[in-house]
């Protein structure tokens, strides 16, 4: 396939701003998005986001040809990209704006979200006391630890490793050094997941620009990401329902045909990023995507194989759990990797050629993932 | 007392067999009579492809899959912290978000693969199924 990244940008504040709005924050990560690909709205003809897309279109002047308002939660943006990679592909635009902003923290100009005691959630999980993401998106943890033999420690192992990333970033909302004993000792939400196992409540936002590289220019072409695979996949609405969190999942069935697109082995991977709204995300999600063996996960984090200097680098802006998390953090996900293979990250990987990028939505029942390579 | 009432469970055209069921304090599950494979809430067509799915009781016994002991929940549930939210795999071969009940909120308690058994809790005009440690065979 021929789709190419060209612009990428985060808002300027991650973290508190309760003076701008959930519109203001995308048209802000659209605005950085495409300064930073050196173009102008008017050359834009298709945009995708979460949150009204047409409504940031209208606000940056732009009268798109394509439109994509995909939300299946925070991997919707890796969603969107392989959406603008399809579209651009059938010649229904050429240059893509995906955009995100959400005011997670602030609420600032947040469409209240009331309880719908109609809806699946409303009748099958709220009754019992399940509505926050902490008490939903963990459940099925505790299983996947019991299967391999594993405890709360191995949750803990994530932090202590994440952390040793975040604290090379200056963008990062959490940049102090833990200790597997701090992290365990820390206040429990939802056991076994304490506070640093829970992610960041921000507000901020970002932008990709997406096109082929035929519509590039060879400026844009220098500093381009390629887009060498994709692949999404959904579970039952329920997350009781999911079949199987590590093996029969959205995640595994959505990294296999983003592989199989990408048509490069998953030795070649030389980074990853794994949405980590919570600890036991990074552990799932490297066995889902394939880079760990069926209950290997935990002991590579444990060795040090996914922190700095290790032979997986993961989550190197700190994740959600310590870098930020608006409550869709599929966009940073993306934003990190774009850094890391253009060779600007903050905690930059020395070297690294490609990255795999996998997110989750819902509450863990929907799933995209993204093979990207340095052009 | 005032306040925020718990959350009442609304049905739609499509569930209301489960939550009249619950009425009448039986647990059903919508039930493929092609591939025998079964699931909570309802659907038009079994992943087999077979269109015939009835409402069938379940036994009411079943083992605990994976929980999270909530320690801060929202407000309307705070008078009930801690408790033990958790999926349960019914014998049926279907899983539900539920609560254990009748045991101490603490882990050492709750091994996984532990055999539950059925209860209720009253919710406005229906009964939400819950679970408790089952007792001994014949007790």
């Amino acid at each position: 396939m021929d789709a190419i990244i060209i612009g990428a940008a985060e808002t300027d504040v991650l973290g508190r701003n309760p003076g701008q709005s959930v519109l203001g924050l995308n048209v802000e990560g659209g605005l950085r998005a495409l300064a930073d690909a050196g173009l102008e709205p008017g050359q834009i003809d298709g945009v995708a986001g979460a949150c009204s897309p047409h409504g940031v279109a209208h606000a940056l002047g732009i009268t798109p040809r394509w439109v994509d308002s995909t939300n299946v939660g925070g991997c919707s943006f890796l969603m969107h990209v392989r959406h603008a990679a399809a579209a651009i592909a059938a010649g229904h635009a050429a240059r893509v704006l995906v955009t995100h902003g959400e005011s997670g923290r602030s609420r600032t100009g947040t469409v209240p979200r009331p309880r719908d005691p109609q809806s699946w959630t409303g009748q099958f999980e709220e009754p019992y006391g399940a509505r926050a993401p902490y008490t939903r998106f963990t459940l099925p943890a505790l299983r996947h630890l019991h299967g391999n033999g594993l405890d709360e420690t191995a949750l803990a192992q994530v932090v202590v490793a994440q952390r040793r990333w975040s604290s090379r970033v200056p963008r990062a909302g959490r940049r102090d050094l833990m200790t597997l004993g701090e992290v365990l000792a820390a206040p429990v939400l939802a056991w076994p997941f304490t506070v640093p196992m829970i992610c960041m409540l921000t507000d901020g936002g970002g932008g990709l620009v997406v096109t082929a590289s035929g519509h590039a220019t060879t400026e844009q072409l220098r500093r381009s990401v390629r887009v060498l695979g994709t692949g999404e996949n959904s579970d039952p609405l329920l997350v009781a329902q999911v079949p199987d969190p590590a093996g029969d999942s959205a995640a595994r069935r959505a990294a296999d045909d983003a592989f199989a697109q990408a048509r490069i082995g998953r030795s070649e991977i030389g980074h990853v990023m794994v949405y980590d709204a919570f600890a036991h995300l990074p552990l799932i999600g490297l066995e889902c995507l394939g880079l760990a063996p069926a209950g290997g996960a935990a002991e590579m984090v444990a060795a040090g194989e996914t922190s700095p200097g290790g032979s997986l680098p993961l989550n190197t802006n700190g994740g959600g759990l310590a870098y930020t998390h608006t409550g869709m953090y599929g966009m940073f996900a993306i934003q990190e990797a774009v850094r890391q293979l253009r060779h600007e990250a903050a905690a930059q990987v020395p070297g690294v050629s490609t990255s795999a990028v996998l997110g989750y939505g819902g509450m863990f029942t929907a799933s995209s993932v993204l093979v990207l390579a340095r052009n | 007392m005032t306040g925020e009432l718990k959350p009442v469970p609304r049905p739609t055209p499509e569930t209301l067999p489960y939550w009249e069921a619950t009425r009448r304090r039986e647990l059903v599950h919508h039930r493929c009579d092609g591939c025998g494979a079964g699931s909570q809430h309802p659907r038009a067509v079994c992943a087999c492809g077979s269109t015939d799915l009835t409402w069938t009781s379940c036994t009411g016994r079943g083992r605990l899959y994976s929980y999270v002991v909530v320690h801060r929940p929202e407000p309307v549930f705070a008078d009930e912290a801690p408790f033990v939210l958790a999926i349960v795999e019914l014998e049926e071969g279907v899983r539900l978000t539920t609560r254990i009940v009748d045991v101490p909120a603490d882990p050492s308690a709750l091994p996984l693969d532990m055999d539950v058994e059925l209860r209720w809790i009253e919710r406005g005009d229906v009964n939400l199924p819950v679970f408790a440690p089952a007792g001994p065979e014949g007790a």
